[in-house]
């Protein structure tokens, strides 16, 4: 049998961590969290770890095919072919936030029946600004993620401008994590 | 699947059974044996920390072979990685997290073919053998219990 990896180290309390990480990366939009937990010290895979289990559909990404096994063993979630259909989307390669419309949106009694993607990049800093304002940011923030497609701007517009529809965004990078809900508006 | 493959996972079943049913002092003594034996690195790493839940057990009941829910049995689980890169698994009856976690790092070393032989004979085979006295001893007892009917037929022999 190949190796099904490590999982979370103590699942209660580690999951509770990597939790309230995410929490704050949502609730303060832009921010870097840095959780404690994380299996390999890899946010992706201890977020995913965190939020996974046999309800939860997951939809994997280009190049995220590895992770399969180790979240079945680990998880036990569905994984499944239809972003369409997905509560998660795993992504390894951010040419596919290229197109954020194939994902689940929710719907109007259920908004949050939305996906949410976890999507990893080489690093949340160095890229080129963006400008965030919106609930949980004081005025404007500067937030410069690595390696996002040309177009993740204009989809962005497009996921804000349904509120309170759309997908919401967790981005790794390392052992490192921030968020952009769907309230987050950009500016390039 | 090959036949070798077949016969490799059934041997790996069958230690796997034995562990599973050893009891806990008998594993710690045979861990520790080895350990010293082999003035053993551990360097294993832990997939999953010994986790207890409940499994539905199945049966089948005796004439349709029908299965049914027997009842909820709770169990041990644990996988660990060993230095050599093996995996072992181990799923025990009861809730004991320290023998689940020495049975699946038995089952990872069992894999390993330059050790495998040597943890048969050392490990495998003597808890198998207690455990087929210990169901002998059981067998013997309750067919000392077994009532024979005898029917009268009459005109026969």
């Amino acid at each position: 049998m190949d190796d099904p990896g490590v999982g979370l180290v103590d699942p209660v309390f580690d999951s509770q961590a990597i939790f309230r990480s995410v929490l704050d990366a949502m609730a303060r939009p832009g921010t870097i969290q840095k959780p404690s937990g994380l299996p390999d010290g890899d946010g992706l895979v201890g977020v995913a770890l965190m939020v996974l289990d046999h309800d939860t559909p997951v939809w994997m990404g280009k190049g995220a095919e590895g992770l399969r096994q180790r979240l079945t063993f680990h998880c036990g979630c569905p994984i499944i072919d239809d972003p369409s259909q997905a509560a998660f989307a795993l992504l390894t390669d951010p040419t596919e936030l290229e197109r954020l419309d194939r994902f689940a949106q929710g719907e109007p009694q259920y908004p949050d029946r939305s996906t949410t993607l976890i999507c990893a990049l080489p690093s949340l800093e160095g890229g080129p600004d963006l400008h965030l304002s919106g609930p949980g940011i004081d005025g404007t923030l500067a937030f410069a993620p690595a390696s996002l497609p040309d177009g993740f701007a204009d989809q962005w517009a497009m996921n804000h401008a349904q509120y309170p529809l759309g997908i919401d965004l967790i981005l790794t990078a390392g052992s490192a994590l921030a968020a952009l809900p769907r309230t987050c508006r950009l500016e390039v | 699947m090959s036949q070798n493959q077949a016969a490799g996972i059934e041997v790996r079943q069958q230690w796997m059974a034995v562990l599973a049913r050893a009891g806990l002092a008998e594993l710690q003594t045979a861990w520790d044996d080895l350990k010293v034996a082999a003035n053993f690195q551990t360097g294993f790493q832990t997939l999953r920390a010994p986790e207890r839940g409940l499994v539905m057990a199945r049966g089948r009941a005796g004439g349709s072979g029908a299965p049914f829910n027997l009842g909820e049995i709770t169990v041990t689980r644990c996988s660990v990685r060993a230095p050599g890169g093996h995996i072992g698994h181990a799923t025990c009856l009861g809730t004991d997290v320290t023998k689940a976690e020495i049975a699946a790092r038995f089952d990872a070393l069992l894999q390993d073919p330059a050790q495998q032989s040597g943890l048969l004979d050392r490990v495998i085979d003597p808890l198998a053998r207690t455990q087929a006295d210990a169901r002998a001893v059981t067998a013997r007892k309750a067919a000392a219990t077994k009532v024979e009917f005898f029917t009268m037929v009459r005109g026969e022999s």
